[in-house]
């Protein structure tokens, strides 16, 4: 969120009226089948609302969004997103090596921390 | 406004202009090499996961800028739009001193002997503008070894028996220790009878041309090297050159055009200067070294009265047979863990499959990947796994430290409509008129680097992989940082544009050297044989102009 927020006031200002309009026709979406907005909606229910709005009209919309999603999420935490290397602790990457670390091991990446 | 005289002019500072410049002023000429990027550093592009030249999602740091560097981009389907430099369509390589040397993956490869006469080898399939080089493997060895000496390869291809002839092995031994990548395809590779090596990569594994060893990271390609030790033509021949005090190295000089008499005699080159000032450098001689899309820009920039089409373009071939390399390729996934954080990653190929498969012309070496930074890996999902939501991110987790990439370069079979013209409307920031890129792919390329796709799956199905899935080429134009091919080189003026020296065949004293003269493109990343092709080049050119004594 963070991520995006920030983007679009930078790079991506491009995007914001697709943004715009995108929130807008998930909204209408929303209230259309549970008669609130998106956001008041439980977790399920957004959900296989997502999913709708992923195959409708709107696929356009929604790949542009999924794709920035994953840009804030798993890039550098420099943007915005990623906040404590989150998803990197997940996905098991050792955090940014010191520079000159040719001076330690490397033959034992365990040593590093991080790689079990 | 004129500057004093001087023996040559060479437009861009990429893997070619920086060869050629330290060619001639060792020969003792006075030389101006035009760049329009910067000479940027490793600190321009920090470890940065979306801001770099292979992920450029938030701008490209090695150039060119988004803003007023349009090109246009025509769909198979005949649409047209106005592209930046960070989108895909552009085919950007990039715009700095060294080019794409700055921050490639260094794998450097030596053309296949067949790689030079595909059209004797296998004769030429309908469609395609498939041709023999002018020139034989055998002329460019001595200067593929001149490259691989004077700018530094490491690796060790002695155990590929498809390959020509060596003289001199390379200077520096592979990376060490290897990943455990490496080890996996290794083993999987000889069961499979099959020829494994260590890629050839300019990159130092031990402490070379007054330069350290490579640290291991995995911001390795895309990426300017912080330890300097990738090796691009900005820290090898470039300051060799320039410590001669002959050559002198103006950047974000953006080249307008070349200045040619009715005769076929260029005067110089015209360009603008960082802020805009219109200038005109005087030479004797004028090389092109802008890559394949922009060397091709600027001579078709460059009409005049005796030349109306532009120049070289007498019988409409600049521009024409664009390509690059069609990647393909499969993931596995295996039950251990894989990853070990040691960059670059790459190590390990075999060239079994670039000739010899059977009914087909080519096909390309077959390697694993450099290592996946995570938003790199994200778009990587087997065709079963959704793309987002929880099971996404499971199979996520579970995946990215379990999973090999191997995929290779399909040569491809050359294509007349697949080109480069000047958009008749939209125009640079200096009003100068752009690249359109537009044509397909010869469906034989597809063809083939669908079998390749389907070697690379057996050989990690053979390593143990638990899972495999394709990584399958799609149609559209070829380019991208492998551009090559729009400066055909050949012995016939009415089917090539450059002759066998790099000469462009209308005009006495323009050149063009970089990938733009390759006739066919190789199964192989390009960057050695530019380079080779620019030192033989270089050393030609310095012999047909000498300068006269006194």
């Amino acid at each position: 969120m963070r991520f995006i927020d920030i983007q679009l006031t930078r790079k991506y200002k491009r995007h914001r009226k697709a943004y715009s309009a995108a929130i807008s026709a998930l909204d209408q979406l929303a209230r259309r089948r549970h008669s609130a907005g998106f956001a008041a909606l439980p977790f399920e229910d957004r959900t296989r609302l997502l999913a709708a709005f992923e195959k409708g009209e709107n696929s356009k919309a929604f790949n542009m969004v999924l794709d920035h999603t994953l840009q804030g999420y798993f890039g550098s935490p420099r943007h915005g997103g990623n906040q404590d290397y989150a998803s990197w602790r997940m996905l098991g990457v050792p955090p940014m090596p010191v520079r000159g670390r040719l001076l330690y091991s490397i033959e034992d990446p365990a040593s590093r921390g991080g790689i079990g | 406004m004129p500057l004093p005289m001087v023996d040559a002019v060479i437009v861009g500072a990429g893997a070619g202009g920086p060869i050629v410049a330290k060619e001639l002023v060792r020969a003792g000429w006075r030389v101006v090499l035009l760049e329009r990027g910067k000479w940027n550093t490793p600190w321009d592009c920090r470890k940065d996961d979306l801001r770099n030249q292979r992920n450029p999602n938030l701008g490209n740091p090695f150039g060119p800028e988004d803003e007023g560097n349009p090109r246009v981009a025509v769909s198979m389907d005949g649409k047209a739009t106005i592209v930046t430099p960070s989108d895909g369509a552009y085919s950007n390589n990039a715009a700095c001193v060294g080019g794409g040397t700055l921050s490639y993956g260094a794998m450097a490869w030596r053309f296949h002997p067949y790689d030079f006469r595909m059209a004797s080898q296998y004769g030429v399939p309908q469609g395609s503008t498939l041709a023999d080089w002018p020139i034989s493997y055998d002329d460019l060895e001595p200067y593929y070894e001149k490259a691989e000496w004077e700018l530094g390869v490491s690796g060790d291809d002695s155990n590929n028996p498809f390959k020509g002839p060596r003289k001199r092995p390379l200077p520096m031994p592979p990376v060490s220790p290897q990943g455990k990548e490496h080890g996996i395809l290794d083993k999987a590779a000889r069961k499979l009878g099959l020829h494994p090596f260590h890629i050839p990569m300019l990159r130092n594994s031990i402490p070379y041309n007054a330069r350290p060893a490579c640290m291991r990271c995995r911001w390795c390609v895309g990426f300017a090297c912080e330890v300097d030790a990738k090796n691009g033509t900005q820290n090898t021949v470039l300051p060799v050159a320039l410590k001669t005090g002959l050559l002198e190295l103006r950047t974000e000089c953006m080249a307008k055009e070349i200045v040619v008499d009715e005769r076929g005699r260029a005067s110089g080159v015209r360009y603008f200067d960082r802020d805009g000032s219109p200038w005109e450098q005087p030479a004797r001689v004028v090389i092109c070294s802008g890559g394949a899309i922009e060397s091709a820009r600027l001579l078709l920039n460059s009409s005049t009265p005796a030349f109306p089409n532009g120049l070289g373009n007498r019988y409409d071939w600049v521009g024409r047979n664009l390509q690059g390399h069609t990647y393909s390729g499969a993931w596995g996934m295996f039950d251990e863990i894989i990853y070990d954080d040691l960059g670059p990653g790459a190590t390990i190929a075999i060239s079994d499959f670039n000739h010899g498969n059977p009914g087909l012309r080519g096909g390309g070496a077959l390697c694993n990947e450099f290592i996946r930074l995570p938003y790199q890996f994200v778009g990587s999902r087997p065709p079963d796994v959704p793309r987002w939501g929880q099971s996404y991110k499971d199979w996520v987790r579970k995946a990215y430290r379990r999973t090999i990439s191997v995929m290779g370069p399909t040569q491809e079979m050359p294509v007349f409509d697949s080109r480069i013209t000047l958009d008749p409307q939209v125009r640079d920031k200096f009003g100068l008129p752009v690249a359109r890129i537009s044509g397909p792919k010869h469906p034989d390329t597809i063809e083939i680097s669908n079998v390749q796709a389907r070697h690379a799956e057996n050989w990690l199905k053979e390593a143990g992989a638990v899972k495999t899935w394709l990584r399958l080429a799609g149609q559209g134009t070829s380019g991208g940082q492998h551009q090559a091919g729009t400066c055909r080189m050949g012995n016939d003026p009415k089917t090539s544009v450059v002759d066998r020296d790099c000469r462009v065949h209308d005009l006495e004293n323009v050149y063009v050297v970089d990938a733009s003269v390759n006739v066919t493109n190789g199964g192989f990343n390009p960057v050695l044989t530019i380079m080779a092709n620019a030192f033989r080049a270089g050393e030609k050119i310095a012999r047909t102009h000498a300068k006269a004594r006194g």
